[in-house]
């Protein structure tokens, strides 16, 4: 439990002179641990997440993934890089309107290189979404286009699960089923880093993060389980 | 002005020069007693046969001084079935060597003048040259107008699934594939439009041929992969400014839901 998979050394984010997001930030996280990000609107959590997730670049400082300094790849490596160690789950899931949930899933295999179109049924049975293969997103519930992401995201066995609100936009019966698929995914050893309001929903993880103006005001360690309604 | 005669067993209509039509007060519709006398010896044979003008000819040369008349009736006025005395050569291009086939014709024929009908064939092939660069400005002018097309189109896409880009990124999409996806798209854009054209313009060209020229114009279907071509090439530059833009979307847009 204590392998370190992302180191983050003072971490620097600025969109402008005057635009600070991220100041002198450390943070260590450790392989299969739940860590979540808290912090107000604007504070810097999801830059922060995009930075681990590879989507955004540090101003300066440097990250180290899986003892990779990502900070030094270019735009292609960083992006292979993604591809090859992390799964993105959105708050909006961001599936493409008219592909159907099993092709949605395919689309991460087709940018690995390896499409295996057993696999992608296998991951959608996973999050329970076996009866719905052949459905496009608009036919499916937010809790249901929340599972296909889920499963998009796991399809290429990354070693780090980065959430941004996952369940924002569910309510609570599905939020309940998305939380259930993620303590699934923890518990087979998965790391998983998720940004949330919830405080409820971040007392789900070993460790809660709050940042707030672009440095990590607090780090605490907790220990809780999903409540099973 | 007027018609030409467009079937060849027409033995009852007739073309006249301008200055014919001045001298004997004629005009289209009008139609007139023609005379041959021929003779032979003392005897004097004269034919006479009734014509009906139906398109006067102006070319300011000497063919405005004449009578155009099928050949059957011309050879059944002057009692020579079958003979033949002029051959006059137009040919409906601009590098054809008229002359060179009127030449190559008198060899060829013992007894028969070869004649290029020159006016008519340089005034032919003046108003071919004036379409032809006519449909060259039309046609650079199209191109510009259809890159543009495609340039906007593609751009309109890009914006629209500026999503769709960013999400593509974030699952592991590099740009080559994205670049890929842009250009491929341009490609069917430029082969739909480059068939579409061809057809167009083959429409097109069978109005100007029957309208100008009174003469309908081949299909020529090797030009199709060259219009395909060149349909692609303008789409696929045309995609140069969309794919560029496709390229530098920023997949955390889609993380941060903009």
């Amino acid at each position: 439990m204590n392998e370190e998979i992302i180191r983050l050394q003072t971490i620097k984010k600025y969109y402008d002179e005057s635009t600070h997001v991220l100041e002198n930030l450390n943070l260590v996280i450790y392989k299969g641990a739940w860590t979540s990000i808290m912090g107000p609107s604007g504070s810097g959590k999801t830059t922060l997440l995009n930075i681990i997730g590879c989507l955004d670049s540090a101003t300066a400082g440097s990250v180290f993934i899986n003892g990779t300094e990502i900070t030094k790849l270019s735009q292609t490596q960083l992006t292979r890089f993604r591809r090859e160690n992390i799964g993105l789950i959105f708050q909006q899931y961001h599936l493409v309107p008219y592909l159907t949930a099993l092709e949605n899933v395919m689309l991460a295999q087709y940018y690995h290189g390896v499409i295996d179109e057993g696999k992608a049924t296998d991951a959608l049975k996973k999050v329970g979404l076996g009866h719905r293969l052949d459905h496009v997103p608009a036919h499916l519930s937010g809790g249901e286009q929340q599972r296909v992401s889920i499963a998009r995201a796991l399809i290429n066995e990354p070693k780090i699960l980065l959430a941004d609100e996952p369940t924002g936009n569910l309510d609570q019966e599905n939020g309940e089923i998305v939380l259930k698929l993620f303590k699934q995914l923890h518990e087979e050893g998965h790391t998983i880093i998720l940004v949330t309001h919830n405080p409820e929903i971040a007392k789900l993880g070993q460790r809660i993060i709050t940042v707030i103006d672009g440095k990590i005001c607090s780090d605490s360690t907790c220990s809780s389980e999903i409540n099973e309604t | 002005m007027g018609d030409w005669i467009h079937e060849q067993n027409d033995t009852s209509s007739c073309m006249i020069g301008a200055a014919v039509a001045e001298k004997l007060n004629l005009s289209i519709g009008d139609t007139f007693e023609i005379t041959y006398s021929e003779q032979y010896g003392s005897t004097v044979n004269t034919s006479a046969y009734n014509l009906t003008v139906v398109g006067i000819v102006m070319t300011d040369g000497y063919e405005d001084n004449q009578i155009f008349v099928n050949l059957q009736v011309a050879q059944e006025i002057t009692g020579r079935p079958g003979k033949l005395h002029t051959i006059q050569v137009s040919a409906l291009c601009n590098a054809c060597p008229v002359e060179t086939f009127a030449e190559e014709i008198q060899e060829l024929i013992p007894y028969v003048e070869g004649r290029s009908v020159k006016q008519l064939a340089h005034a032919e092939m003046d108003i071919l040259g004036k379409i032809q660069n006519m449909m060259f400005l039309v046609t650079i002018v199209a191109l510009i107008a259809s890159a543009l097309g495609v340039m906007t189109t593609m751009i309109t896409s890009v914006i629209e699934r500026q999503k769709e880009i960013g999400l593509m990124k974030s699952v592991g999409a590099e740009n080559k594939k994205i670049i890929a996806l842009f250009l491929s798209e341009a490609t069917i854009i430029g082969i739909i439009g480059g068939i579409l054209g061809f057809l167009v313009g083959l429409i097109l060209a069978q109005l100007i041929g029957i309208s100008v020229f009174s003469l309908s114009v081949t299909p020529r279907f090797e030009i199709l992969p060259i219009t395909i071509g060149i349909s692609v090439g303008v789409a696929l530059l045309a995609s140069i400014l969309p794919v560029r833009r496709a390229v530098s979307v920023e997949p955390a847009i889609v993380l941060r839901g903009e």
